[in-house]
């Protein structure tokens, strides 16, 4: 972590807006920050802490802390917000921690009070602006992500060394009771020991109880695995059988089902036959009558009768055709004109010609009118008197009067149109039904049998659903088998590796114990290690701090971590020793400046108030190390800790130097600003 | 005029007789009557008067008949019963047109009651000749045939008196 910018609004004494820069070079790594008591030093040095871990403490405690810290007059304006904002780099990422007490308005500032709290982390989106990266709901607390985030750059429990009150450093040069058992916690977390801690805690407690605790479970899972193993038998034996069941049944419907189909073919082909039965029976009773009078061979032989009457009257009815001629074209007038004639010349004397009449012709003509009366006259009479005789009986008979020869003919026409039609239709209705009779003859099934089938379909429909209901039944038993099967596979399949599994846990346990042991080798020499690289780096540092060479050789760091001095007389524990105050100072600025030189953790140094108690050879000494404490060391300062020829010293070291001043515009609010001018300079240094 | 008494209706062909008339047909124990209708006349007196009148109007004389008259039905003026009717009446107009054609050799009775018997053969011979070539009875044919030959067979009969 390098702070690059601190922004305070509203914070304690810092009114409103007040942004720090705080950027350093690694050729210039110090800050300075002078200001007078009450300026607002500590309120920087707080405010820095407090965007980075909260304030410490309950509940109570940091409730408290959150009101005071809200500024006086921000509340009475109602600014709504107070917070610190650190923008820092850390592994090349540039991340911004904003942590905000949310207030509301108040008459009176000493009734100001804090609503919400929250923090959140930035970083430059790779487009524009920022993007959130964590973002912490307000009162969210303990925040978890955040503090997985801040444990990862600079854990709070590390923190003392590295924001330190240089006044209050001399509880590190000694020995730490049980209740700094914090103090030793953040030594090893500082030097990267802590995680080793954990780690064989994790391996050699926790690790090894879970991995013992899943070793008990898969033990029991081997054993419950055979039963297991022995219900899955079971149940597959269960599930053949039950197919075996369902397949016999299965079998049996389709005989049925087919069986059925077979009777339905058969009685539609017997509906079928039926209706071809009705009609043939219609057609016999058409041709032939229901009763006796009726039908149409009745009317044929009627009418075949009724020709039959004309065909028998065959002879009268030509005669009746010689008769009428014999009526109509022989008229015996002809002959009663020839005797008419005859008696004419017999009356004269002359003939129409004129030759006389004489007695020889006189007699001609008397025998020519005798033999005219006598022998064609009475013969055609006769004929015509037999002819009549035969029309009278020829329309007098059975028949209807007035029955000619061309009335009995178109008679005749009649009743043979009427007889070729009647056949006609009789032999199309015989053709029918002898078609008929034959596919009722070629049909397979009879009335009688298709009730029969009737019957047997219905047995079949009822032993085909009694078997649909037993299949369905089975299927559902059979999924239910097949489900329990799968459920105990599944479970013999996660535990199949319980073999495995607790062959595996057996090993990890074992391996857990070795890594355990591993690590405490490692922790063991790693301690040892770091021991005396801080123990080295530390008497270094003392040697060059101390203003006693002549007395101290250097520290000595038990594997506690308990400071000791070592002399010209030996080794001594600092209680023992019993160094000044300043002394003392010296001695925990040289144990952090060895921490520092070998900590697992990059982030600045920041130091309030840092001289203390130091005389001047403790200062110049220390003054001349600060530019090697950390790549970045900011100095939080009052009047009277340094002086121009510090400041001088420290020269090309110094980034900025700053000071923490009242407003001049608000005398109860602080602001920060550069010192620009020699003017200046002597005002911040000034007692 | 001769009297009726002594004429009987005869033929030569009663094997025709018993396969066209249905009471001939119902007398022989060797035919089985199925259909009255298949038997054109019901008494040999309706056909021989049809073969008369037919044979007499193609003036066909089957001569061989005489003296092989198998068959006697009845006497003339029985024929159709007691009264009146259109058969005997029938008969005797052809019979009285045989005797007007033979008037001048002045021939007894049976002769000319022999040309007649010979004239309904060989009519009956027609008939049943006509039925088997046509498969059926073709009345209408004959009234046709009698419509087309009377008025010169009277001319025949007649006019040559």
């Amino acid at each position: 972590m390098k702070v690059q910018k601190a922004i305070i609004k509203n914070f304690m004494p810092f009114y409103k807006e007040v942004p720090v820069d705080l950027q350093t070079t690694s050729d210039s790594p110090l800050i300075l920050m002078g200001g007078k008591n009450d300026r607002g030093k500590t309120a920087f040095f707080t405010a820095m802490r407090f965007c980075l871990y909260g304030f410490e403490g309950g509940n109570a405690a940091k409730s408290k802390k959150r009101r005071q810290a809200i500024n006086r007059k921000a509340a009475k304006e109602g600014l709504g917000e107070a917070s610190v904002t650190l923008k820092f780099t850390h592994n090349q990422n540039v991340y911004e921690i904003e942590r905000v007490i949310e207030f509301d308005q108040v008459d009176d500032p000493d009734e100001r009070d804090w609503n919400s709290c929250y923090v959140n982390v930035k970083k430059p989106s790779v487009s524009e602006g920022k993007e959130t990266v964590i973002d912490q709901a307000p009162n969210e607390d303990p925040a978890k992500k955040y503090n997985r985030f801040i444990n990862g750059i600079l854990p709070e429990s590390a923190s003392d060394f590295f924001f330190f009150d240089g006044e209050e450093l001399d509880r590190y040069a000694g020995s730490y009771n049980d209740s700094e058992a914090d103090v030793r916690e953040a030594i090893e977390t500082v030097l990267g020991i802590r995680e080793i801690q954990n780690a064989i805690h994790d391996l050699s407690d926790e690790g090894k109880d879970y991995y013992q605790d899943e070793w008990k479970d898969k033990a029991e899972d081997v054993e419950e695995l055979q039963g297991l193993s022995e219900d899955i038998s079971s149940v597959q034996s269960d599930i053949e059988a039950k197919k075996t069941e369902m397949n016999s049944a299965k079998t049996e419907l389709r005989k049925k089902e087919k069986r059925r189909s077979q009777i339905e073919d058969d009685l539609a082909e017997a509906s079928g036959v039926a209706g071809k039965q009705d009609r043939v029976n219609e057609i016999k009773e058409e041709i032939g009558g229901s009763g006796q009078d009726d039908g149409l061979t009745h009317d044929l032989d009627e009418k075949r009768g009724e020709r039959r009457e004309l065909h028998s009257r065959l002879g009268p009815l030509m005669i009746g055709i010689g008769a009428k001629h014999a009526i109509d074209n022989y008229d015996v007038s002809i002959v009663s004109g020839m005797e008419d004639t005859i008696e004419y010349l017999l009356d004269r004397d002359n003939c129409l010609c004129g030759a006389d009449i004489d007695e020889d012709a006189e007699e001609t003509l008397e025998d020519t009118l005798k033999q005219i009366r006598n022998d064609e006259m009475s013969t055609i009479s006769e004929l015509q008197g037999f002819a009549s005789d035969h029309l009278d009986c020829l329309t007098s008979g059975d028949y209807p009067e007035n029955l000619n020869v061309s009335q009995a003919k178109s008679e005749y026409v009649s009743i043979q149109e009427n007889i070729e039609g009647l056949e006609e239709d009789i032999s199309d209705l015989e053709d029918e039904k002898e078609t008929l009779e034959g596919e009722i003859e070629e049909a397979t099934v009879t009335a009688e049998e298709a009730e029969s089938l009737r019957d047997t379909k219905e047995t079949l429909d009822e032993e085909i659903g009694g078997l649909k209901t037993t299949i369905e039944d089975l299927d559902e038993k059979i999924d239910e088998l097949e489900e329990e099967q799968r459920e105990l596979e599944q479970t013999v399949n996660s535990m199949e590796a319980a073999d495995e599994e607790e062959q595996r846990y057996r090993t990890l346990m074992k391996l857990s114990d070795e890594c355990a042991d591993a690590w405490e080798e490692i922790r063991d020499r790693y301690v040892e290690t770091q021991r005396e690289s801080v123990e080295k780096h530390a008497s270094k540092i003392f040697q060059e701090l101390t203003n006693k060479n002549d007395v101290y050789e250097g520290l000595s760091i038990s594997k506690d971590y308990e400071l000791d001095v070592k002399t010209i007389s030996g080794d001594r524990d600092i209680e023992e020793q019993n160094p000044s105050k300043g002394a003392r100072q010296i001695i925990a600025y040289s144990f952090i400046a060895g921490l520092n030189k070998f900590t697992a953790r990059e982030a600045p140094v920041v130091i309030d108030t840092p001289i203390g108690r130091l005389d001047p050879e403790h200062k110049e000494n220390l003054i001349d190390y600060f530019p090697n404490f950390r790549d970045q060391v900011i100095i939080l300062y009052q009047p009277g800790e340094l002086d121009e020829e510090d400041i001088e010293q420290m020269g090309d070291n110094i980034s900025s130097h700053l000071e923490i001043r009242q407003r001049e515009d608000d005398p109860e609010s602080s602001e920060v600003s550069p010192i620009e001018s020699e003017t200046e300079l002597k005002r911040v240094l000034a007692k | 005029m001769s009297t009726t008494t002594s004429r009987r209706l005869k033929t030569a062909r009663f094997d025709i007789y018993r396969n066209m008339v249905l009471r001939t047909a119902r007398k022989d124990d060797n035919v089985e009557v199925n259909d009255k209708n298949d038997y054109p006349f019901n008494t040999n007196y309706e056909l021989f008067t049809a073969g008369l009148v037919l044979g007499f109007l193609r003036d066909d004389l089957r001569s061989e008949s005489e003296g092989s008259y198998s068959q006697d039905f009845i006497q003339v003026n029985r024929v159709g019963g007691s009264s009146e009717n259109e058969y005997r009446e029938g008969i005797e107009f052809i019979y009285k047109l045989i005797e007007l054609e033979h008037s001048d050799e002045d021939p007894e009775d049976s002769e000319l009651w022999e040309i007649a018997l010979q004239y309904a053969d060989a009519g009956v011979e027609a008939i049943d000749q006509d039925i088997s070539l046509k498969d059926e009875f073709d009345l209408l044919a004959f009234i046709d045939e009698a419509d087309q030959k009377w008025e010169g067979r009277l001319e025949d009969v007649l006019v040559d008196q």
